[in-house]
């Protein structure tokens, strides 16, 4: 039920435009991969590339070693068992939720009783069983969510992809609901392709990400790697809050300061290091505050225990061990 | 190695299927409507080309000149233009009104209000020009009643009178095509904006409209065409002043022998030019694609709760009512109830006796209507088949081509049937290859019925394209990733979510081709004439009276068979288990429930 | 559980069957007459030959479906009121000359034989005239006008039919110009017809109704009309000018390539004798009461004895015909 993707040298232009790259990504069995990036990164057409529901211009697709397109060879979409959670959730309106998990698996040569089984253990497994009976317009956001995700594991698919399942919800419930997605997901062992452009919910989920940027890969790699040690600039400030601080800013010639906003400490703690900022916005955060300061031309976010007032100048200091910098 | 073989020569058959088939359906569109206006309009460069004794291709561009020489024909194409511009505005803010109102507001009677656009949708257009006639005459029924000053009777038969009458006629186009979008609309933008604390004004103007503005173009250019193609109104009602239109100029350029066909096809071509002209200059305004408005997360919208204000609206919508429906369609009930018309509504006038020989099975007036039944439900059920094929096929194929064939069904709408008429002849009488034809044939119902689908298509394929340009792409997607072919995606998603606009279209075919009168002239069979034709021979020998109670038979039998249907409708989706508030079923808000 | 598409198809397909069942009788009769289809079914009872009787509406349409037919007519007979368009017909060969032994046997009257052509391009099978019509109720009857100059009194409020849309009045206007002087005629037209809404009607019944209950009180209208409504009770009589008034032939003409002559011959033998003519008045419409043409057949309602008839010039008629029709479109029709 878990498939390898492998997707080599992908590249697609929309309207005259570059929108993939010669991409390359590969996902290995069971593992979730988000696609971060901003719109117009490329990621919504690479998962409609890699569902077939869209063919690129050049490159492979394989599926657990078979492949889906290239070499002149495409697989329709119906046949490459794929699952897919849609940004607006393609419930089907006309039919109840048991309707929609039932029609969902009407395609797939089974018996009649195995699909009973299956939308009843779908219905469970995603809490729906109260619900069954509803239509989509019945039902809140995170329960159409709901149904939309059982509604593809039922149909026991070789890999899964998310388009932006949580951006239509409260913000409220999105963590929420992100868990539940995810448990389930793992639980089932699925390999993912989730599409995100919230970072922090690629890195919540994913055992890698790929940071996309006008159809080309900026990075791949884990959370862990890309929060440590982002490869360049790009990254750096799609990433949680970071800033790129160009160094020009602070007398020397190339290159990028990577500024993580709850790296900055006093002065007093390090003083090796001192950055000079006015403050030009301030945000209580609960636990601190974040400070946008003004440095040279650019702008900087940290975050700071105690508030300061605008147009006040402040000085900082980052740990040796998070001074990174990049180049571009 | 087999496997990969199997596959590509599957999805290579796949594609050549849907090739041909595609094909095959523009083919359909192409002898059915392309061809025979072709025919007439080609004789505006070719004017001998269909000469009886001397055919030839003798290429002359004089008949377009006349356009510009000929005073009275250049003054037509004005009135035509004028006409249609001021009709289509009001009745689309007419129609767009009875939408929101029904749609949106609690507003007591809401029901009733409701219905009003049906009814005043299936009352066929001929039949208000008679009673307006009727009402509005000197000797009429108004002015019996002494409601009729002087002036008003001249004004009404000209320009303000006409544009009145349509804008009374066509508003439900209106309402169905806005109330539709409405649907799909959802109040979620509106309440995001309310959040924000913003006036319901500014939230109109700034968010709704804008997101309206696809569906009232699409609302302000098909009720343009119509009026274009008018005939009837325009020959009664405007005659009588001096407002000549188009389609006047050209029914006189027809009707004598020899048949100026070089003038009709001018005239015909300044139509589809005007047409055009609306329809390029909308699509230019409007890039953007239309937007997708039934999609998977729809979700009901709230009321507006108007108070007071609630009446207000709801009588100013009866007096519409009263207008558009009760006062035309009352004194086509009167004149059928009585003998004739110059001792009005003394009570030794009425009698059963119109309304007995309307009804008697033995009758020729009878026949003449179970035979336009009869046609009526053939060709609607083809040409709805024919658009909902036709509609599916371009939802595969990409936006330029959609639009082109909107644009193209819209133009067709302009087009009036006498000139189809001619062209169906010239087409399956003259032309070689398709007068030799057994089925159709020139002459027998088989092409009649042809006929009338073409005149039927256009307006069945605005109604369906619209609806299936609102689904959201999702829906097919997501389908197809869990297997499903495309066939039964066609018939378990696409089509039952189209299913209440392709009904509609139905109906507006069935009565439209009930009341249809050019085309049922010019292609009339040998044996089994249909009803128009005979109730057109009643008015011209002033049998008023006969005529009305025949009207009003068939107005019954097409408002109760539509009524059957749609309760029927109603009935299969609610065995379906949809829930009655069903966003998605587009049903009119006859229910109001919410 | 959808309404219609690949669930009707068979639905379809056999209402369409039972539909497309059409006999294909012996003779096809295109025409714009009241009594045309008594007179078939009398027909038909005698002599066993079926035929179909085709009436897209008034004689317009009937003509503009004939144009377009062109060189392939579908059909054999066509019978509409009016000579100069049965020329026009027979001079574009869409017609044929009736042969003359169907022309030899026919017992004409009088007016029978004054409005036989000499080019045999139809057939006349009856007559009418275009008289005057008053509305008694509105003008007093000393008032009446007697001649068509007298309409004058009555400028403004007189209706009158277009003469592109209806062959009978082409023909009384070109009647009118042969009697008066095309130039003469042309001024007294100009100052009778000076209200626009009246003027350029399309149909008798138009006329009738604006006479009824319109702004008109009088009209130029067919005498048969005329008689019809008032036998039906309405308040109007014909007033036959003292200057005279074109006579107007029904005319059968045959056309070019039909293909079962023998069966026209007896169609055209059956309307011009007494029998056919006899079916041929069985009705209330205003066709069925023409004046005979046939020795010995009375009408149904008589006619003053004094009509002064006017035998139209059918070469000068159609030589002007597209000049004065023009004319009267610029100067009357809105």
């Amino acid at each position: 039920m878990t498939a390898e993707l492998f997707c080599h040298g992908v590249t697609k232009h929309l309207g005259g435009r570059p929108i993939l790259q010669a991409l390359n990504l590969d996902v290995k069995a069971g593992e979730v991969v988000s696609l971060l990036g901003a719109s117009g990164s490329g990621k919504t057409t690479l998962l409609r590339c890699i569902a077939g529901l869209m063919a690129p211009d050049a490159g492979t697709i394989k599926l657990d070693g078979k492949t889906v397109f290239g070499d002149g060879l495409t697989v329709a979409a119906e046949k490459r068992r794929i699952g897919m959670v849609f940004q607006d959730y393609a419930l089907w309106p006309h039919m109840t939720v048991a309707g929609n998990l039932s029609f969902a698996l009407q395609s797939q040569q089974l018996s009649a009783s195995e699909i009973q089984a299956r939308v009843e253990n779908a219905l469970e497994l995603a809490r729906l069983v109260p619900l069954r009976n509803r239509h989509p317009a019945e039902l809140s956001g995170g329960q159409q969510q709901r149904v939309a995700i059982a509604r593809c594991i039922a149909a026991r698919p070789s890999l899964m992809l998310f388009d932006e399942p949580l951006s239509n919800l409260d913000a409220a419930l999105r963590e929420d609901m992100r868990t539940e997605m995810m448990d389930l997901v793992r639980h089932e062992g699925l390999t993912v392709v989730y599409v995100t452009h919230d970072q922090s919910e690629a890195m919540a989920v994913s055992d890698r990400i790929a940071v996309m940027r006008d159809g080309l890969l900026a990075q791949f790699a884990s959370p862990q790697e890309i929060y440590d040690r982002p490869a360049n600039a790009f990254v750096a400030g799609f990433i949680g809050g970071f800033s790129a601080l160009p160094m020009v800013e602070l007398g020397q010639s190339e290159g990028y300061l990577v500024i993580r906003p709850e790296d900055a400490c006093p002065v007093t703690d390090y003083p090796d290091m001192t950055i000079t900022g006015r403050v030009s916005a301030r945000a209580f955060q609960g636990r601190c505050w974040r400070l946008t300061l003004e440095i040279g031309n650019s702008r900087v976010k940290i975050d700071w225990p105690n508030d300061v007032s605008l147009d006040q100048s402040l000085q900082f200091s980052l740990p040796p061990a998070r001074r990174l910098t990049v180049h571009h | 190695m087999i496997h990969r073989g199997l596959i590509m020569r599957f999805s290579n058959a796949n594609s050549l299927l849907s090739a041909a088939s595609s094909t095959l359906v523009y083919l359909a569109f192409f002898l059915l409507i392309g061809l025979p206006l072709t025919l007439v309009v080609m004789q505006v460069i070719f004017p001998d080309v269909f000469n009886p004794s001397n055919p030839n291709f003798v290429m002359s561009f004089g008949p377009l000149g006349r356009i510009f020489s000929l005073p009275r024909v250049y003054l037509a194409i004005l009135h035509s233009v004028e006409l249609a511009s001021l009709v289509g505005v009001l009745a689309t803010i007419l129609g767009g009104a009875f939408a929101v109102i029904v749609q949106r507001c609690d507003i007591p009677w809401r029901k009733t209000v409701g219905i009003i656009p049906w009814i005043v949708f299936l009352t066929p257009a001929y039949l208000k020009t008679v009673a307006w006639v009727l009402l509005m005459s000197p000797g009429g029924y108004l002015a019996e009643f002494g409601l009729l000053p002087p002036l008003t009777g001249s004004l009404f038969f000209a320009f303000p009178g006409l544009t009145l009458v349509h804008a009374l006629g066509l508003f439900p186009f209106a309402t169905f095509i806005i109330g539709n979008a409405l649907r799909g609309l959802g109040s979620e933008m509106e309440d995001a904006a309310r959040l924000g604390d913003v006036s319901l004004w500014r939230i109109w103007l700034k968010i709704n409209l804008p997101l309206l503005a696809p569906a009232l173009a699409l609302s302000f250019i098909a009720i343009f065409a119509q009026v274009l193609s008018d005939f009837g109104l325009a020959s009664t009602i405007a005659r009588m002043s001096n407002f000549g239109v188009l389609t006047y100029e050209i029914y006189a350029a027809t009707s004598s022998y020899p048949i100026d066909f070089p003038l009709a096809g001018t005239q015909s071509l300044v139509l589809l030019s005007l047409v055009t002209v609306a329809v390029v200059a909308d699509r230019l305004l409007r890039r953007k694609d239309d937007l997708k408005l039934i999609s998977g997360r729809s979700r009901p919208s709230r009321d507006y709760r108007l108070g007071y204000w609630g009446w207000v609206v709801t009588v100013m919508a009866f007096i519409v009512a009263f207008i558009a429906l009760i006062l035309p369609v009352g004194a086509v009930i009167i004149r059928a109830l009585t003998r004739t018309l110059s001792e009005g509504m003394s009570l030794h006038n009425f009698t059963l006796v119109n309304l007995i020989e309307a009804s008697n099975i033995h009758s020729m007036a009878f026949t003449a209507l179970s035979n336009s039944l009869r046609y009526a439900v053939i060709a609607s059920l083809i040409s709805c088949a024919a658009a909902v094929l036709l509609a599916l096929q371009l939802e595969g194929i990409g936006k330029f081509m959609r639009s082109s064939v909107m644009s193209l069904a819209l133009a067709s709408v302009a087009i009036p049937g006498i000139v189809f008429g001619f062209g169906y002849i010239l087409m399956w009488n003259r032309l070689p290859f398709f007068k030799d034809f057994s089925f159709p044939h020139y002459g027998d119902s088989s092409l009649l019925i042809t006929g009338y689908v073409g005149v039927a298509l256009p307006y069945a394929l605005i109604v369906v394209m619209a609806s299936i340009g609102q689904l959201a792409p999702s829906l097919n997607d997501s389908a197809r990733l869990f297997g499903v072919g495309g066939f039964r995606r066609v018939i378990r998603i696409t089509l039952p979510l189209i299913a209440f606009s392709v009904l509609t279209g139905f109906i507006l075919n069935f009565i439209h081709i009930m009341f249809e009168l050019p085309v049922s002239q010019m292609l009339i069979p040998r044996t089994e004439s249909p009803a128009p034709i005979y109730v057109l021979r009643l008015l011209n020998y002033d049998k008023d009276g006969l005529a009305c109670a025949l009207s009003l038979l068939s107005m019954l039998i097409a408002g109760g068979a539509a009524l059957i249907l749609w309760l029927g409708f109603r009935w299969v989706a609610s065995r379906n288990g949809a829930a009655n508030n069903g966003q998605w079923i587009s049903t009119p808000s006859l229910t109001g429930d919410r | 559980m959808t309404l219609n598409g690949y669930k009707a198809l068979p639905l379809v397909a056999a209402f369409v069957g039972f539909s497309f069942g059409a006999s294909a009788a012996d003779l096809t009769i295109y025409d714009a007459l009241d009594f045309a289809p008594s007179a078939v079914k009398a027909f038909t009872a005698k002599t066993g030959v079926t035929v179909d009787v085709v009436e897209p509406g008034s004689t317009g349409e009937v003509l503009g479906k004939i144009a377009a037919e062109g060189d392939n007519p579908q059909f054999d007979i066509v019978w509409v009121d009016g000579s100069a368009v049965m020329e026009r017909m027979l001079r574009d060969h869409i017609l044929q000359a009736i042969p003359e032994d169907a022309i030899s046997g026919v017992k004409y009257n009088e007016m029978g034989k004054s409005l036989l052509p000499k080019n045999r391009s139809f057939v006349p099978t009856g007559a009418s005239t275009t008289a005057i019509e008053v509305n008694t109720k509105k003008v007093p009857s000393d008032q009446t006008p007697k001649s068509w100059a007298d309409l004058e009194k009555f400028a403004g409020k007189v209706a009158a039919k277009d003469p592109n849309l209806s062959g009978p009045a082409f023909q009384w206007l070109a009647g009118y110009f042969q009697t008066n002087g095309i130039d003469t005629g042309k001024a007294l037209l100009e100052k009778v017809l000076t209200n626009k809404a009246l003027a350029g009607l399309s149909s008798g019944g138009k006329v009738n109704k604006a006479i009824l209950t319109g702004d008109a009180v009088v009209g130029i209208n067919q005498d048969s009309g005329i008689i019809a409504k008032a036998k039906a009770g309405e308040p109007v009589v014909a007033v036959y000018p003292a200057d005279g008034s074109v006579a107007l032939p029904i005319g059968l003409g045959v056309s070019a390539k039909t293909k079962r002559m023998d069966a026209v011959k007896k169609f055209i033998a059956f309307v011009t004798s007494a029998e056919g003519q006899t079916a041929m008045q069985a009705g209330d419409d205003t066709d069925f009461f023409f004046m005979p043409i046939i020795e010995g057949v009375k009408p149904k309602v008589e006619r003053p004895s004094d009509i002064k008839f006017i035998v139209l010039d059918d070469a000068k008629a159609a030589a002007g015909e597209v000049e004065w029709k023009q004319w009267y479109k610029a100067k009357f029709v809105p």
